[in-house]
């Protein structure tokens, strides 16, 4: 069968639009999602009204408080909107043997999980920005946006949640060879809460620890795109985009060679 | 003449299942020394499959016929031996052979769960590369076929088992398949829906000529629709000929269950024997090369008000194990 682009990039888009649909149909378990965004805002906000206050300082790092409130806005709805894990899916699929059978249809098992994951994030990522972004102008005020910050944080944004995907999908192909990959995520999830800017924005961090927690691919899965979003600087754009590019090639190698290796090992139940 | 289109030789498949010794130090110790336990789930079968077939594929749980679709299909990687489907090696080129395959695991939905079937049918026009207007009309004619109309718009959650077993079929049907493998297409369904379900996997073979790979533990799907039979055991082929010879040869008792209006004490055919008796109630096991059913019937009728009548046959596992007894002799 000749392979066309266009019905190639047709079947992933569809693909997303079913995984899409499929999310939005628990509308109470999306807003639910949306509802502890906005008590972590407000939490966020008295916790870094005070802490500012305390400093007697209106800026560290660069930062003001409501620029630290719209960041962590963000970052918590780009990482709320990625549930639920890959890794936990594809975890399920490599035991049941579900794997297998959808490795026999004609589509890339990676990419058909890539634009599911997109499609699924897409349906909360809206309503969590819409509401976070309401709540935020309530508490804090609006801050001084740039439209090219809007613009290089949103290709920063694509980089950052396919990042996510590709560590995801590893950990979740770790299943060919070890019983339970819930450890895998576990750790993972720490390392986004430390160094992803979740709960602190990596710009409060002390010099020498900022310069590590950039280069960690936890930082530029949604961190870096809520940094530039905030307060637009192309050479900070520049600098987070080359490192996502590297982490992206990385782990997607990694992936790759997991994958291959792994389908020879698929065993499925029953027989 | 027909031409096989699927054709296996000397195929084999063997799983390496790794043992654990029970207790703290039993686990604790089968991670620096694993231990493996070799099982043949195929072992060396040949056989072949013409166009236009419908063959049933049958053999007790864990005999590896489930198995040896999935290494027909392309989901499991053979240990060794021949595998030719509609000219593909299926374990090399599994996604070109996915485009003139499709395939209904009962236990393994293809539909999405809270979504309409409309909505995975439109993803698999896409999925399957068809042109909107193939979909549509190939969609019309399964959905007229399938009698599924009402269905389209209907979440797949709130559908009965034997309409989402409808629509699982039409699923794997929209890209015009030329082989359909059918895993227990009727588990779990009442006597109507597997009606209807065999009336339909009938009509697929002998009006759209698709090439049927059927396995299931019913005998009555068996019976109803394959001419062909292939038996499989422990992971060998125990008996491949016509569903009749496997009829005359092995299907030789039915059981027929009789409710009556008054109590069942004076119920005597000697031509059967009774394995369950209440007081309105009986099961008789009738061997129908002694003695036909319609003798039972007409003695019951006539000496008895009758309120219901079920005929059944041996469950497929007393099938098998005549079949292997026969062997083993």
């Amino acid at each position: 069968m000749k392979r066309s682009f266009l019905k190639e990039t047709l079947k992933y888009l569809e693909v997303a639009k079913v995984n899409y649909l499929n999310t939005s149909v628990y509308t109470v378990n999306l807003i639910s999602r949306s509802v502890l965004v906005v008590v972590r805002i407000w939490a966020f906000t008295q916790l870094y009204q005070v802490a500012f206050a305390a400093s007697r300082s209106t800026e560290i790092g660069g930062l003001t408080v409501p620029m630290v409130i719209w960041i962590l806005m963000m970052t918590q709805s780009f990482q709320s909107s990625t549930r639920p894990h890959v890794s936990q899916l594809i975890d399920e699929e490599v035991k049941s043997g579900t794997l297998a059978y959808m490795v026999n249809r004609p589509y890339s098992y990676a990419l058909f999980h890539y634009f599911g994951y997109l499609g699924r994030t897409f349906s909360s990522l809206w309503v969590n920005l819409a509401i976070g972004s309401l709540v935020s102008l309530a508490l804090v005020g609006l801050i001084d946006f740039n439209w090219w910050g809007l613009l290089f944080g949103l290709g920063l944004l694509i980089f950052g949640v396919t990042l996510n995907f590709l560590i995801y999908l590893i950990i979740g192909l770790t299943a060919f060879w070890v019983e339970d990959t819930s450890a895998f995520t576990w750790i993972y999830s720490k390392g986004q809460l430390v160094f992803g800017g979740l709960i602190l924005p990596l710009a409060l961090f002390p010099e020498n620890l900022l310069r590590i927690a950039e280069i960690l691919p936890f930082s530029q899965l949604f961190y870096s795109a809520a940094r530039v979003v905030v307060d637009f600087d192309l050479s900070l754009f520049w600098h987070y985009a080359l490192i996502q590019i590297a982490w992206l090639a990385f782990f997607g190698l990694i992936a790759y060679q997991m994958f291959q290796r792994g389908i020879k090992n698929v065993s499925i139940n029953g027989g | 003449m027909n031409k096989p289109i699927i054709e296996v030789k000397n195929l084999r498949k063997t799983f390496k299942i790794k043992q654990k010794n029970p207790g703290f130090f039993g686990g604790f110790s089968s991670v620096f020394k694993p231990d493996y336990k070799v099982v043949d789930a195929v072992d060396n079968i040949s056989f072949s499959v013409d166009e236009g077939e419908l063959l049933a594929f049958i053999g007790p749980n864990g005999a590896g016929k489930s198995t040896t679709i999935k290494i027909l299909t392309g989901i499991l990687y053979p240990t060794s031996g021949f595998i030719n489907v509609l000219g593909f090696n299926p374990s090399k080129e599994r996604q070109k052979l996915a485009y003139y395959i499709g395939s209904v695991f009962g236990q393994k939905p293809q539909l999405w769960y809270h979504l309409p079937p409309m909505d995975t049918y439109n993803l698999f026009s896409r999925i399957y590369e068809m042109e909107s207007k193939k979909f549509r009309e190939r969609l019309k004619f399964l959905t007229d076929t399938f009698e599924i109309e009402d269905l389209l718009k209907t979440p797949v959650r709130k559908l009965s088992l034997g309409q989402r077993m409808r629509c699982e079929i039409v699923a794997a049907l929209l890209h015009r398949p030329k082989i359909i493998f059918l895993d227990e297409p009727t588990i779990g369904l009442d006597v109507i829906a597997k009606k209807r379900i065999r009336e339909t996997i009938k009509y697929l073979n002998e009006e759209e000529r698709v090439t049927i790979f059927l396995t299931s533990h019913d005998a009555g799907d068996i019976e109803t629709l394959a001419k062909r039979t292939i038996v499989i055991n422990q992971g060998m082929l125990i008996f491949d000929d016509s569903t009749e010879e496997l009829k005359k040869n092995f299907i030789k008792t039915k059981i027929i269950e009789l409710v009556l209006e008054g109590p069942t004490d004076d119920f005597r055919f000697p031509g059967g024997k009774i394995i369950e008796k209440s007081k309105y109630d009986l099961k008789i096991e009738l061997d129908i090369s002694r003695m036909t059913i319609e003798k039972l019937l007409n003695y019951a009728v006539e000496n008895f008000d009758i309120k219901d009548i079920n005929i059944f046959d041996p469950p497929m596992e007393e099938i098998i194990s005549a079949i292997y007894q026969k062997q083993a002799n």
